[in-house]
């Protein structure tokens, strides 16, 4: 493929994932976990490019799961300061 | 029910108050609105200006469709700039003026990503490189660590990424034009 049409695609797909977070409805996902989640997916973006045997597809499913586990996987409750011992 | 000029009167502000504050949506102030607009505009074109679409693109990145599609969902995109966008746009009705926002953002974004990438390539393919492809893996690592929360020190007042890039640069025209 052309770099320019992959600089398309890649621009295309980067625009549609800003409209779909636009676009979503309800709560949104934890800021901490989405930074964590997406500083993952670039890290491995980079073992990839310095040679380790990941597969290319690794990111993106680190993305997409790690995305998935923070909307399901419950905040910790902290417990209030000052509450009465039983 | 009394009808008192005192209490129709504080009756009818009360309504008209309760009326505006259900009818009208959330109001911004313009200048923060711009703000957040400003700051979404910044993430999403960081890539493009700080040399990491160069790189990659000299990487021959861009010649998959799947690594197009992982650039652009994880370096040009992202939850930094998914996070930007919602901070800018979600909760609310979008405004006419906001769709001409995010159709701006989607114009530029292609313009700056395809310019990086031509740049890049045009590199990659006029140079046997030999510094860059694996400066981009170290960028993104960086950059990665920085997203994630975890505190890089600058280099020079510069961002240790964009050091990062710029050095890789200078080297490998160093390499490449030495006799």
């Amino acid at each position: 493929m052309d770099p320019l049409v992959g600089a398309v695609v890649a621009a295309g797909a980067a625009w549609l994932s800003i409209l779909a977070a636009v676009r979503l409805p309800g709560a949104w996902l934890p800021v901490e976990r989405l930074r964590a989640v997406g500083g993952a997916s670039l890290g491995l973006l980079g073992l990839v490019l310095l040679g380790v045997p990941i597969p290319a597809y690794v990111p993106i499913a680190v993305l997409a799961a790690g995305m998935a586990l923070a909307a399901l996987v419950p905040r910790p409750r902290r417990p209030t300061a000052g509450a009465p011992d039983a | 029910m009394s009808d008192s000029p005192e209490r129709t009167s504080y009756a009818t502000d009360r309504t008209q108050e309760s009326d505006e504050d259900i009818l009208c949506p959330v109001r911004l102030p313009a200048a923060a609105k711009r703000m957040r607009a400003s700051g979404l505009f910044l993430l999403t074109l960081l890539s493009a200006v700080d040399g990491t679409l160069l790189m990659l693109g000299a990487s021959g990145r861009f010649t998959t469709l799947g690594g197009a599609v992982v650039v652009g969902l994880t370096v040009i995109g992202g939850a930094g700039t998914w996070v930007a966008a919602r901070d800018a746009f979600g909760g609310r009705r979008l405004a006419p003026r906001d769709h001409a926002t995010l159709v701006a953002l989607g114009c530029v974004t292609l313009a700056a990503t395809t310019a990086a990438v031509w740049l890049g390539s045009t590199l990659g393919q006029a140079l046997t490189l030999h510094v860059m492809p694996k400066a981009a893996g170290l960028v993104m690592i960086l950059v990665g660590a920085e997203v994630a929360g975890i505190r890089i020190p600058r280099v020079a007042r510069a961002p240790a990424p964009v050091a990062l890039a710029a050095a890789a640069l200078f080297l490998e025209a160093y390499l490449q034009w030495i006799p």
